[in-house]
Order: structure tokens, then C-alpha cells, then sequence
């Protein structure tokens, strides 16, 4: 008989048990073992493996073939989606894998070892990839299928993490096929100045963008960015630096895709805006390196305009600029038509610009137009020089001016000057060329030997040229007619006319003779508005009359009106007269009476042009600008329109646009 | 009446004077029975639904007493989740003590709470259908009432030991009962222990306690004081319904997508946790001979909880994710043949890989800004990418009820009763395992794929922005749900000599309000703090009569007409994130009538019915992921409509005075009746996405057979054993159906009625299918040397044996997943996940007993 105790007993043991573990059963699953390196060796390399494709063609591999890679581009911004790029030390590829968030499993630095046997070989419009199958749902188009995510550990066997690649540092020209799927480094790159205020793609509406990055010269590329990635509506950087991408291609278009934002070190200063140091032109010109060399950063020449934009003998991007007298020059050629004029000083941002040879003659390529800027003007003093000299020195002599003296003219086209004429001094040859669409290519050259004739120098193709700028190069062999005989002793006439911002309005009188003017002949009126009363107020300057003026005016000398609040600094010794004929606004008639005569005009009287005159075909020539009366001007015209004329050529002015330039008042 | 009164008075006592059986072991055949039920795993028919933390919860008609048809009803039909009139488990109600212990949340009897403990369950009063109970008004499908008071159990100590294949493999059991004593004192306690390292389906595990004390004190003669306290503490590895295509691959209807080897062990993700200790405090009144009242009071307080994957922009963990079978790559046959042949060969690729998510975890090395909300605190480290995060919900019940029955005459008893209920659940996540990181943060990445700019919207919490978490912290959603209802009722039963009639009311006031713990950076003014209350009135109505032509053929006729507040949880679009509401919360109408005909003689009881049932004005919400949006959807479904009909018949016949034959059909009809009206919602934002009217009438309503039939014979020794063979058919099981297949947008361009148009608007419906089931058991009273104390010793042996042809084909439960491809318009991108009865399974037990 058993005892109800013992009963009791196991009644209470199997409560204690009970509690004991219950409170102690919620054991910790142990944790999985850390990452071990796998035993597996790549026997192939990605080159040899690209090298097995057929371009267009979907290939399955059915050798044991193993390749290793490093991943260098994986999904975590979103910018790559369902696949990731890996290369090795011979070149990258596409893997593509269905699946979202690969990163997890293979990072960047993560190597990773393909299984080929069994996968596939294809290429997204000559973008070399690797696959897991055929999507035959189209079956005239069959395309290479991303390998489906069960099968990722079948093929696909993970190596160790952190590992670097370092990007392989390339030029835009440099771009090939061979580096498609790799990480690459461009240095000095940007984004162009349309692309500056975008995003990188539109993330409202999920569209992918392309926008373009350039290097400070040379030419864009696009960078292609998703979307969906994390950063589509992230402003890109505007500064200029260093990108890193991974280099794919569409067809034959070239494409950078970033893994996110931090490949994007545009950090620096744009091209052309960081601070610069003044290089010589020779200096520079020394840098070349027989190929297109890239010119350093913080680096600026200036000089003198000596070629002549408006007589057209050189491209419209093109300008010759030459440092000093005696000094060297070189080609500028812009990426767009420039506006310098002959005679212009300029100065221009070289930072990283290509220094290249075109046709032999050096030049720097493709310089944003925004990159130089005019300081002034000055004129070089050509170097006197023999045909024979030129050929001796002509490559430390390219791009600047010379002056041949006793030069004979043959070839060209029916006698003018057009294409390549031959010019004969007493030492040798030389060829002029002038290209068909100067304003004087149809110009018949003279006959016979010339005192001298000035260009700058110049190369075509191993061709030693010398080309005119204007006719006005051309010094004939008779001596030239002397100047129209003056009408007194006395010329004054207008010599410059500033209309500057706000009040700084100046006008400049010089006496063109040979004596002294009695000032007190001399009247200036202006007539406001297509009046024909002078103004009612100040409009009538009796020139002997100016506060603090001269009775008198030297030949050779000016005299310069001002308005009386303007307020700019005028060049040393100059002083200006305040005066109300200097009321004008750029539509204003402004006349110079001497003895109750009208001898000089500025403007039409009783015609309103609305804003402005006209000068040498500028509709806004008179307003916020400068002009300027030629130095061969030296009488008086009262015909407005003979002295405005249409061009440059036909005008008897010169057109300063700096606005507020009053560097030229009160010289000639 | 009279006579079937005390027919249902002695079911409540379990005792069966015909017994040929031993009186103390009459309860063995339902003992048995009910330990088949133990073991039928619940399945959650929406994907999102979190109540199911417990795997033993069982259906709900685990309460069948003498009554043919719901015997069979319970016990035959039970592997197949047969549902009593098609009836949702909220339509059945039971009380413990006189206290109510249904769920306010969904209206669900939380079973498992008292799972394990089968010996001081057994006294039960069942109520079916319309038919009115002392206890209270009622649900129109059951009311049941379980008296597990000290005094009321058998004064005997049983240790048992059982070894079964299901979802456990063992279990102890041990129960001592005092009884009375003279001094007026009653003690029981009961514990047991269920465990598996591996259940019938692979990966689940199971490891279940239970205890029970219970203490009655006598006053004088018309007061009994009692009070019990009880528990289960459980946890259970889960399984995930998978679709056929993953189960064809696997090669077994009982592929479990939801576990993987770790370190060579298996490892469940899905791990269901709850202990929700019940205390329950009784004042038993006999003010007279003829009028008692019983006061009752529960308190209940506890977590349930199941862990899942959660991850952070990373690949789906899940094995079985669509993307990875290969039905996804039709278009490629190449891989699509490699996928199968590796799914087939390779149970790492079915399995979760645990390795690959502690790699990716390790290797996730990363900063995170302006942590725990500092500008500036940048705290760098191992952020997991995957984690194993609990789901949790702590219930706090408190619970009043009190019944007062008189007996005025010989024709009148009357019934009065009034309770009050309160629930406050508070549901969050936390962190339950970082899986080789060393934190998580508290982020929402749908919000954060959706608002990229938006550094606000992704923060789960802006009271505490970018809070990095380590195991065990609360993160995600974080909120409460209060439920209060208040009622009372009354009811009188008139008895005639030939006719009994019944009439009750009920009337009752719900309440239920929302209380964010947490201000979610999507809806910063609708998630912190507490909503406006929603407050309902209903009233319900029954009354029956009962004609008896002579003591053993009855007739009778029932009806009821009722009105029901909404369950909060389909009520509110997305507790998780805000308070909003359905646009029209409105009552849900009911009104139901059953007739039947009760035959009682001594060789032959028989039950024939039949019954319509109409459901009005339903609210429903689903939630659920969605490819396109890429983000967690939300569907209001409103106008929900359902029309029940059918017959019930059962009968058991005494063929001679050892063999019996039994026999039950249930032949209904259950049928969506209304085109419901859907409004769809994201988690991630206010805005209404799409208004749509769903074409559901006539739909069936799935999940559970809509045709069952059982045939058994049973032989009952003389000499104290029994066995018994019992063949089962069912049909008409439908597939729950999936709204979103079943508007315009899906079949837009469709040729109607083409095939395609009907294969994705039609119904599925599961071939019938059959199973052969075998009882057994004796008892043997051990030689008086045995003796323990002045007590005799029984040994008590019994066995089970489901499914005897062990058919795999039976698909007990599935749903049609809530998704759905709008541009292929291919149902079978998205098919149906299912679940699997088991095959041929057993329970054998041994019980000492005396």
C-alpha cells in the first residue's frame, strides 16, 4: 500500500521542477559563428572573361570558370538597382541580381568569387554584364535575365569585407571601353553652368536624369543618376574637383554613375573663379608638352588684342593675344564668339585650360568666353623684321605682330587677297594668308613693292603665315595723301563722348589744328529729345564760359565737360568742367558751333532715336558706354550719319562698352 | 421542459447514470477527446492579426455535452475547424465562476488560458443556439459556464502521463481536490507541464505550464466563498501557412517556412510566448430555497506575444518571399528549373538562413545622427539590419458579473442579471533579439522610402527622435485599447404542462477608446494621447417556445433579434499609427430564428433543427503589405452582410446494450449577402487612396466546412473499456475570399465571364474530404494492496487515433492572400497560403487516479 504522502511528495517536486524551469528556460539560441575566408582562387580574370563575349549575343558559360572582383558599386543609395559592379586589377563588370537591398550581403570592399559555369554573358547595349538566365517573355528579343535571388549563394560565394579599390584616375579623353564597370577617378571636374541649379534626378517624379560634368576645358560627359536613389533630390555641389564614378556606357554614350553624394567632391573653386597669379605668355607657351597639357590652377595672362575681330580674318572664337612690345603672344580660342576688339588689353583665366596645338598653332582650347575680361586697351608696336628673321624665330614669334618693310604682293586670288599670297622682301618669302571671309579678301592687293606691311605670325600645318588684320597693315609704296588741309588754325572737334551709370556723363573737345582756338568762338549746344531749341536750362555752353575754365585751348589739347554730379575718377592731371551740355542720355543732339556755325555733331537734330544713336552699327552706341572719335578724325563732320556710319570700318568712332571707361578722356 | 432541464442539469454534472462505466470515470471518452482538441493549433486567417499568441486557443465549441449533433459537432468535426452554423468564435461566450471570460477585443474565449488544465474544467453548462441559460443572456451560437470551485471537484489525486505526435509529443498532468471538508473548507490544485522539442510540424516546439489552486470556504449554509488562481505559461515555436507551390517543393503539406538551422539547431522566428494569470473571487447567495445569487469578480492581467523578422532596408528574410520560388520566373525556364531543383534539394533554401542574417547584421557598420533625439549625438556602431522582434499584448481584464435566480412558482422562474467588463490592452513592439548587431533604431522605413525629404516622417516616435534600441526596448507602434462594457438583463421562463415558453432581454453599454504612447511622425495630432471615446447601445431580444407532445418528442421554436457594437479592431483603420475610425461605426444587427424537433428515448436520442441567421452592417479592417505602394494597406470594409441557413441532425442509438451507433449532419448554407463597400487607406498617410465597391454577394463564407457528416460505432465493454470507430466526410469548404480581387479595378479589360475573368473573381472551394477516427480506453480498478490510504487505485489508459487513412489533402485553413496583381492580372502571382490537417496522428495516456 503506498502512502498518500509519497504522493504529496512527487506532487510537490513536480511544482518545484515546474518553477525551476520555467524561470530558467528562456535559453539565448547560440550565436553563429563570424565570417571565415572561403578556400576558393579565381581562375580567370574579368578581361578574359569580357573577352568570351560576343557583342549583341547571350552567352552561357559552361567552363569551371571562377573570377574574382572586389565590389566597387552596390544598391545602398538606390543609384544601381538589381545589380552591382566588381572588378579586378584587369577590368569590371555588371553583375546583375534580382534583388533589392544587395548591399546587405555585398557591399562595397566586399570580394566576392563568380561561379560562371552555368550563369550567363551578355551585354546591356555594349555594357558588359553577367546574368542568371534568359528572359525569353519577348522571344524575338531575348535578354540576359539578373540572376534570381535563391540562386545568389549557388554562384556567388562572398570573400572578405573593407576591401579598397583605388579608382584609377582617367581624363575625359581617356574613357574607353576597357574601363567599363571600374571605379574611376576624374580630377578637376564640375558640373556645366546649365546643370548648376539641379538636382541630381527628379525625385517627385521618379525620373532618371542626365546631367553633364566637364573638366575646365575639354568636353562633358554625362553623369546618369536614378530617380529612385536616396539622393535624386539632393542640389549638386557647384564647385570643381574630384569625382569618382563607375564608368558604364549606353551604345556609344559614355556614362559616370555614382554610388551616392560623396563621390561628388566638388569642393573647390569653379573653373576660372579662384584666385590667379599674372604668367608670362612664354612661360606659358613653355608648358606645352607636345600634347594637350593642362594648364594649372590659379594661373591668368594678359595682353593686346591683335587680331581684328571686325575685319574678320580670324575665327569668331579665336583672338591673338600678344603680352608686350617685344614680347610673346598666343592663340585664345574661346568656346563661344568673343566681342575684344582689336587694341584691347584683356586678361584671361588659363586655370586649368587645355594648351593645345591646332593645325601648329598653339593655342588655348575651348576657354569658357566668361573667362577673360578686358582691363583696358593698348597697342603693341610691331617687331620690324626680315622674312628670313621671321623664319628663324618663328616659333618663339608666333601670335605676335611683325612689320615686313619692302614687301612685293603676288598670288592670292585674281590679284586680292584672298587664300594665300606670297610676300617678297628683299631676304626671302613669306605667306599671307587671308581667308575668304575677311572683310577684305575681295580687296585687290597693290601692285608693286609696298613700304611695309604688318601681321601677326601664324602656322598652318608646318605653313609659316603672316595675316593681315585690316588693310590698314598694308603701308602702299607712295607715300600717303596728306590730310585734308585744316579750316583754320584752329579744329576743335568731339573727341569722346562718355555715357556713363547714373550722372557720369563726359564729353571730350579737342582742338585736331595746328593753333591755338580762341574758346570764346565756341559754342556747344544740346538739344534734348528730337528738339531743335536748345535746352531751355544749361543747354547752351558758350566754351570760354565754363566755371574755372579756359578761354583758351592749345592745338593737341582737350578740353572735357562734365555733368555736373558725375563722380568718376578721371586719369591723373585731367580735369573736367561741369557743364549742362553734358545733360545727355544717349538720344540727345550735342552740337559745336564755332562763330554761330555748326562745325561737329552728335546726333541728328530734330530726330529722336528712342534710346539711343547709332554708332558703327551698335543701336545702343551712346548709352552706358564709351565712344571714342578715331585718331585719323581731324575735322569736324556735320553729317551725323556719314560719322556714325554702319560698321567699325564706315564709322568715325569707336565703341568702348566697358561701361564708365574714362581712361581715354582728355588724351588723344 | 422539465425533463430536458434535467437532461442539460446532467450534462453540467458530466454523469450519465447508464453509464456502464465506473461513475468517476465517465468522463473518460470527453477527456480523451478533448486532449485531440488541446492539440489542434490555431490559425490566424489575417496575416496582420496579432491576437493569436497562443497556439492552444482551440475553436470555441469546446464545450459539447450529451447533445448527438454538437457532440459530434465538437469532437469529429473539430480537425477540419468545423464552425458550428458557420458562426464566428465571437458568437459563443463562456463564463468561469459567474464571471465572464470572453475577450472585449474580439469577442474570442481565451481557451488557452486554461489549456492543461482539463481536470478542473470538467463541470460545464452548456447553452446552444437561442435556448435561454440561468447565467446570463447569452450568444446566440453558445453560452457556456465552467465551474472549477474547489468544492465542486471530485475529491481525488490523478497523475497522468501522455504521449501524443501532435503539437506536443508529452505531458504531465497532476490534480489533487479535497473536497468540503466538515469545517466547511474545499482545496484543488493542478498542474501540468505539455512540452515537444518538435511537434508534428517540423520547426514548431512547445513548451507549456500550467497551473491551478483553487480554495472554497463555506458559511453557514447559504454562503460559499471562493477564489482561484490559475495560469499557463507557454511558449511554442509557430507555424506559417505557406502556399501550395512552396509546399509541392518542399515535398510536404507541412512545410514550415518559419524556422532554420542556426549553429545546426532549428530555430523558430516565429515564437508565440503568453501567461495571463486569471484570479477569480466568487460569493455563491442561496437566500432561500428557491432564489440564489452569485457574485463573481475577475482580474486578469499578463502578456501574450509572438516574435517575427523584422528588418530595415534589407532583403525580405522569408524563404518562402514570392521573389524567391520559382513561379516568379515564368519568363526564364532556365533558372526557373535551377530554383526547383534547388528547393527541392536544399532545406537551407527553404529554411530561414540564420547565418546570413548575423553576416549581414555583423558587417553593418554605421552612424546614426542625432541619436535619441540630441542634435548632434552621432552614435556609431552595429546597427542590425535584422531583428527578432516580440509583438506584444499586455491584457489587463477586470471583470463584475452577478445573476440572481428565483423560482416565483411552480411556472415562473425569473433571471436577472448585471455585469460590467473592462479591458485595457496595450499593444507594442519590442526588441527581442539585434541578432549579432548591438542596436536598431527606432525608425519607420516605409515612411522614409515614401517621404525621402521629410526628416520628420519616418520617426516612429518624435518624442524621442532616432532612439537607438537594445534588446528588450519598446519600439514602432506603442498604444492601448480601452474597452468597457456594461449590461444587464432578464429573462422569465414560464412552464405549462404541454408548452414552455422564454423570453429575455439584455441591454448594454460599449464603450472603447485609443490611447497612443507614442507621437508617430506621420500623424504627429492623431497618435499621441487619447482618442475620442466611442460609445454604443445595444439591446438584444429572445424568447422561445417548446411544445412537448409527450416526454419524449419536443418541438421547438426560438428567435432572436439583437444589435452589436463594433470590436474595436474593426473599427480603427490602423491602431498602430492613429485613431482614426471607420467613416460610419455602426451596430452590426442581428436576427436569428431555429426550429427543431428533440426525440429522448432510452435506445435512441435525436436532435433534428434547423435555423437562418441574418448578419447586417458588418465592419471588418484588413491590413496587409502591398507590392505597389510598397507599403502596409489598409482595408475598411463596410456593409458586411451574411445570411446563415441550414440543418442540424444528430442521433445516438443503442443497438444493444454494448454497441452504439451515432450519427451527426450539419448541412448549412453561409453566404456574404451585401456588396460590401471597401475604402482603402495607407498606413503611411491620411489620404484615401480608393473608394471601391466590392462584388460579394453570394461569396461563401470560408473557413470552415459548410457540409460535415460523421458515422461511429462504439462497443462499451462490461468490463470497463471501450473503443470506438467513427468515419467523417465534409465539404463545401470554401476559401476565405480576398476583397481586392473582387471590384471592377481587378478584372478591367477582362473578357467577362472569359477564363481568366472567372479565375480571378471565383471562389475556391476544397474538394471533400474523409477521415476515419479510432477511441479506446479502459480502466482498471489496481488490487486492493494498491490501495492508497482507504481510497482504491485506478489505472486509466486510453488512446486516440485521428485520421486513421492519414490523409494529408485536408486543408483546415488558408487564406487568399491580400494581394494582388493589377497589371498581369494573374490571381496565381499571389496564391493562397494554406494550412494542413495532420495526417494520421495519436494520443496515448495513462492516468493514476484515486
Amino acid at each position: 500500500m503506498l502512502n498518500r504522502s509519497f504522493y504529496w511528495f512527487l506532487g510537490m517536486l513536480f511544482f518545484m521542477t515546474a518553477g525551476l524551469i520555467t524561470t530558467s528556460c528562456n535559453k539565448k539560441f547560440d550565436a553563429p559563428p563570424s565570417f571565415v575566408e572561403p578556400d576558393i582562387q579565381a581562375n580567370t580574370t574579368i578581361k578574359q572573361l569580357k573577352a568570351m563575349h560576343t557583342m549583341g549575343n547571350i552567352e552561357r558559360i559552361t567552363e569551371d570558370i571562377i573570377v574574382g572582383g572586389v565590389v566597387v558599386a552596390d544598391d545602398k543609395s538606390g543609384n544601381f538597382y538589381k545589380s552591382i559592379a566588381i572588378q579586378d586589377a584587369t577590368g569590371g563588370i555588371t553583375v546583375r541580381l534580382d534583388g533589392s537591398n544587395l548591399f546587405n550581403s555585398y557591399p562595397v570592399g566586399r570580394k566576392i568569387y563568380i561561379k560562371m559555369k552555368g550563369l550567363y554573358l551578355g551585354d546591356y547595349n555594349k555594357l558588359y554584364q553577367i546574368g542568371g538566365g534568359v528572359d525569353d517573355s519577348d522571344p524575338t528579343r531575348p535578354e540576359l535575365a539578373p540572376l534570381a535571388s535563391s540562386l545568389f549563394d549557388t554562384y556567388i560565394v562572398k570573400g572578405s569585407t573593407g576591401n579598397t579599390v583605388t579608382p584609377k584616375v582617367v581624363t575625359v579623353d581617356q574613357l574607353h571601353d576597357s574601363l567599363q564597370s571600374m571605379l574611376i577617378q576624374l580630377n578637376g571636374m564640375e558640373f556645366i553652368p546649365a546643370d548648376t541649379s539641379k538636382t541630381y534626378a527628379d525625385a517627385a517624379g521618379k525620373m532618371t536624369r542626365n546631367l553633364y560634368v566637364k573638366a575646365c576645358s575639354g568636353n562633358s560627359l554625362i553623369m546618369r543618376t536614378s530617380g529612385y536613389s536616396t539622393f535624386a533630390g539632393v542640389n549638386v555641389p557647384n564647385g570643381n574637383g574630384t569625382l569618382l564614378s563607375v564608368y558604364t556606357v549606353f551604345g556609344t554614350t559614355k556614362q559616370l554613375v555614382i554610388r551616392d553624394t560623396s563621390d561628388v567632391r566638388f569642393t573647390g573653386p569653379r573653373c576660372g573663379t579662384g584666385p590667379t597669379a599674372e604668367m608670362n605668355i612664354a612661360d606659358l607657351r613653355a608648358l606645352y608638352t607636345g600634347a594637350a597639357t593642362i594648364i594649372g590652377e590659379g594661373k591668368r595672362i594678359s595682353g593686346v588684342v591683335i587680331s581684328d575681330r571686325v575685319a574678320n580674318n580670324q575665327d569668331d572664337n579665336n583672338l591673338v593675344l600678344q603680352q608686350g612690345d617685344g614680347k610673346a603672344g598666343i592663340m585664345i580660342r574661346f568656346s563661344e564668339p568673343h566681342t575684344y576688339d582689336l587694341g584691347d588689353k584683356i586678361e584671361v583665366n588659363v586655370s586649368g585650360q587645355s594648351l593645345e596645338e591646332f593645325n601648329g598653332v598653339m593655342q588655348v582650347n575651348n576657354v569658357p568666353n566668361d573667362f577673360a575680361k578686358k582691363v583696358g586697351t593698348g597697342t603693341i608696336t610691331p617687331r620690324e623684321a626680315t622674312t628670313t628673321e621671321i623664319a628663324a624665330n618663328f616659333e618663339a614669334w608666333e601670335s605676335t605682330l611683325v612689320k615686313i618693310k619692302n614687301v612685293t604682293i603676288t598670288g592670292g586670288t585674281s590679284g586680292t587677297w584672298n587664300n594665300s599670297t606670297t610676300l617678297t622682301d628683299a631676304s626671302g618669302t613669306i605667306v599671307g594668308y587671308t581667308r575668304s571671309a575677311a572683310t577684305f579678301s575681295g580687296t585687290a592687293y597693290p601692285t608693286g613693292a609696298v613700304q611695309s606691311i604688318t601681321g601677326y605670325l601664324s602656322e598652318f600645318k608646318g605653313t609659316q603665315q603672316l595675316l593681315l588684320r585690316t588693310l590698314a597693315d598694308v603701308e602702299a609704296g607712295t607715300p600717303p595723301p596728306p590730310p585734308p588741309p585744316p579750316t583754320g588754325n584752329d579744329v576743335l572737334i568731339f573727341s569722346e563722348y562718355v555715357e556713363g551709370s547714373s550722372n557720369n556723363k563726359y564729353l571730350e573737345i579737342y582742338n585736331a589744328g595746328t593753333g591755338e582756338a580762341d574758346l570764346s568762338r565756341y559754342t556747344v549746344k544740346i538739344y534734348a529729345n528730337g528738339g531743335t531749341t536748345p535746352n531751355a536750362t544749361g543747354g547752351t555752353q558758350k566754351l570760354s564760359e565754363l566755371t574755372g575754365g579756359p578761354t583758351t585751348l592749345a592745338a593737341g589739347a582737350t578740353l572735357v565737360l562734365k555733368n555736373s554730379s558725375a563722380a568718376l575718377t578721371l586719369p591723373a592731371g585731367v580735369t573736367a568742367y561741369v557743364s549742362g551740355v553734358t545733360n545727355f542720355n544717349g538720344d540727345d543732339v550735342v552740337e559745336l558751333e564755332k562763330d554761330g556755325t555748326v562745325v561737329d555733331v552728335f546726333g541728328e537734330k530734330g530726330v529722336d532715336p528712342g534710346s539711343s544713336w547709332s554708332i558703327a552699327g551698335d543701336a545702343a552706341a551712346a548709352t552706358e558706354k564709351a565712344v571714342r572719335r578715331k585718331p585719323g578724325v581731324v575735322t569736324g563732320n556735320t553729317s551725323w550719319a556719314a560719322s556714325a556710319g554702319t560698321d567699325a570700318a564706315t564709322s568715325e568712332w569707336v565703341i568702348i562698352s566697358t561701361q564708365n571707361d574714362v581712361s581715354g578722356l582728355g588724351t588723344r | 421542459m422539465l425533463l430536458l432541464c434535467a437532461s442539460m442539469a446532467a450534462q453540467a454534472q458530466q454523469v450519465n447514470p447508464a453509464d456502464t462505466i465506473p461513475r468517476k470515470d465517465s468522463a473518460l471518452i470527453d477527456e480523451l477527446k478533448e486532449s485531440v482538441l488541446d492539440n489542434i493549433p490555431v490559425v490566424s486567417l489575417d496575416e496582420n492579426d496579432l491576437s493569436d499568441g497562443s497556439a492552444q486557443n482551440v475553436s470555441s465549441v469546446l464545450t459539447a455535452g450529451r447533445d448527438p449533433f454538437f457532440s459530434a459537432a465538437s469532437y469529429n468535426f473539430s480537425a477540419v475547424r468545423f464552425r458550428i452554423r458557420g458562426y464566428d468564435a465571437d458568437l459563443f461566450t463562456t463564463f468561469m465562476n459567474g464571471v465572464p471570460m470572453e475577450n472585449l477585443d474580439n469577442g474570442f474565449t481565451p481557451w488557452g488560458a486554461w489549456g492543461g488544465l482539463n481536470d478542473v474544467m470538467r463541470n460545464r453548462e452548456v447553452s446552444f443556439g437561442l435556448r435561454p441559460s440561468t447565467f446570463a443572456f447569452g450568444d446566440i451560437g453558445s453560452t457556456t459556464s465552467i465551474d472549477t470551485r474547489a468544492s465542486r471537484q471530485r475529491a481525488q489525486t490523478s497523475f497522468g502521463y501522455a504521449l501524443s505526435n501532435r503539437n506536443y509529443n508529452h505531458r504531465w498532468m497532476l490534480t489533487h481536490s479535497t473536497g468540503l471538508s466538515k469545517k466547511g473548507w474545499a482545496f484543488t490544485f493542478s498542474g501540468s507541464r505539455r512540452w515537444a522539442d518538435e511537434g508534428y510540424v517540423p520547426g514548431t516546439y512547445y513548451n507549456g505550464w500550467s497551473y491551478f489552486a483553487g480554495i472554497d470556504k463555506k458559511i453557514g449554509q447559504k454562503h460559499l466563498l471562493s477564489l482561484v488562481a490559475f495560469g499557463t505559461p507557454t511558449e511554442n515555436g509557430r507555424q506559417s501557412a505557406a502556399t501550395q507551390e512552396a509546399l509541392d517543393l518542399a515535398g510536404s503539406n507541412y512545410y514550415n517556412p518559419s524556422w532554420g538551422y542556426q549553429n545546426g539547431e532549428k530555430r523558430n522566428a516565429s515564437v508565440g510566448r503568453s501567461h495571463q494569470p486569471y484570479l477569480i473571487l466568487t460569493h455563491d447567495f442561496r437566500l432561500n430555497n428557491n432564489t440564489t445569487l452569485v457574485t463573481a469578480a475577475g482580474y486578469s492581467s499578463g502578456d501574450r506575444s509572438t516574435t517575427a523578422l523584422d528588418w530595415y532596408n534589407a532583403p525580405d528574410p522569408r524563404p518562402d518571399y514570392y521573389r524567391n520560388l520559382p513561379s516568379y520566373y515564368g519568363a526564364d525556364p532556365y533558372q526557373q528549373g535551377q530554383i526547383e531543383a534547388l528547393w527541392s534539394a536544399d532545406e537551407g533554401v527553404r529554411q530561414i538562413n540564420w547565418q546570413r542574417l548575423y553576416d549581414v547584421n555583423r558587417a553593418s557598420w554605421e552612424t546614426i545622427k542625432n541619436a535619441n533625439g540630441k542634435a548632434g549625438n552621432n552614435i556609431t556602431g552595429i546597427r542590425s539590419r535584422y531583428i527578432l522582434e516580440e509583438r506584444v499584448i499586455n491584457t489587463r481584464k477586470t471583470n463584475a458579473n452577478s445573476v440572481l435566480n428565483t423560482r416565483v412558482s411552480d411556472h415562473v422562474d425569473l433571471s436577472f442579471g448585471a455585469s460590467y467588463q473592462s479591458q485595457n490592452n496595450h499593444y507594442y513592439k519590442a526588441v527581442n533579439d539585434l541578432l549579432g548587431g548591438t542596436f536598431y533604431v527606432d525608425l519607420n522605413q516605409f515612411a522614409e522610402r515614401d517621404f525621402p525629404d521629410n526628416t520628420a516622417a519616418n520617426q516612429n516616435d518624435l518624442n524621442r527622435q532616432n532612439r537607438i534600441l537594445s534588446e528588450g526596448d519598446r519600439f514602432g507602434y506603442d498604444y492601448n485599447m480601452h474597452v468597457t462594457r456594461a449590461a444587464a438583463w432578464g429573462q422569465g421562463v414560464f412552464k405549462f404542462s404541454k408548452v414552455d415558453l422564454f423570453a429575455s432581454a439584455e441591454i448594454s453599454d460599449t464603450r472603447f477608446w485609443r490611447a497612443g504612447n507614442v507621437r508617430s511622425g506621420l500623424f504627429p495630432n492623431n497618435s499621441f494621447g487619447k482618442s475620442e471615446v466611442n460609445d454604443f447601445l445595444n439591446y438584444a431580444l429572445k424568447g422561445g417556445v417548446t411544445y412537448k407532445y409527450n416526454g419524449r418528442n419536443y418541438f421547438y421554436v426560438n428567435g432572436a433579434y439583437l444589435t452589436r457594437a463594433p470590436f474595436f479592431e474593426n473599427a480603427y483603420v490602423s491602431p498602430r499609427t492613429r485613431d482614426y475610425v471607420q467613416d460610419y461605426l455602426t451596430d452590426e444587427v442581428i436576427t436569428s430564428g431555429e426550429a427543431g424537433y428533440v426525440l429522448n428515448a432510452p435506445n435512441l436520442k435525436l436532435r433534428l433543427s434547423g435555423y437562418v441567421t441574418r448578419f447586417e452592417n458588418g465592419l471588418n479592417v484588413m491590413s496587409f503589405y502591398h507590392d505597389d505602394y510598397r507599403n502596409l494597406v489598409n482595408y475598411k470594409l463596410s456593409n458586411i452582410d451574411k445570411l446563415h441557413y441550414g440543418g442540424e441532425f444528430g442521433f445516438e442509438s443503442k443497438l444493444t446494450t454494448t454497441l452504439s451507433l451515432t450519427g451527426a449532419a450539419a448541412v448549412g448554407r453561409y453566404y456574404y449577402d451585401s456588396r460590401q463597400n471597401a475604402a482603402i487607406t495607407l498606413d503611411n498617410s491620411a489620404a484615401e487612396l480608393d473608394k471601391d465597391l466590392i462584388f460579394s454577394e453570394n461569396f461563401r463564407v470560408g473557413s470552415t466546412p459548410q457540409e460535415a457528416y460523421s458515422l461511429g460505432l462504439s462497443y462499451r465493454s462490461p468490463n470497463y473499456w471501450f473503443v470506438s470507430l467513427t468515419g467523417n466526410y465534409f465539404d463545401q469548404m470554401w476559401l476565405d475570399f480576398n476583397p481586392i480581387r473582387r471590384n471592377y479595378l481587378a478584372v478591367e479589360g477582362l473578357e467577362e465571364k472569359g477564363e481568366q475573368w472567372n479565375n480571378v473573381v471565383d471562389q475556391t472551394m476544397w474538394e471533400g474530404q474523409a477521415t476515419v477516427d479510432f477511441f479506446g480506453g479502459y480502466s482498471w480498478k489496481l488490487p486492493r494492496r494498491y490501495n492508497v490510504g482507504d481510497k482504491p487505485l485506478f489505472l486509466v489508459l486510453n488512446a486516440g487515433v485521428n485520421n486513421l487513412l492519414n490523409n494529408k489533402e485536408i486543408i483546415t485553413g488558408g487564406y487568399e492572400q491580400l494581394r494582388y496583381d493589377f497589371e498581369t492580372k494573374n490571381p496565381g502571382k499571389f496564391p493562397p497560403k494554406v494550412y494542413y490537417a495532420y495526417g494520421l496522428n495519436y494520443f496515448v495516456g495513462a492516468t493514476l487516479r484515486f
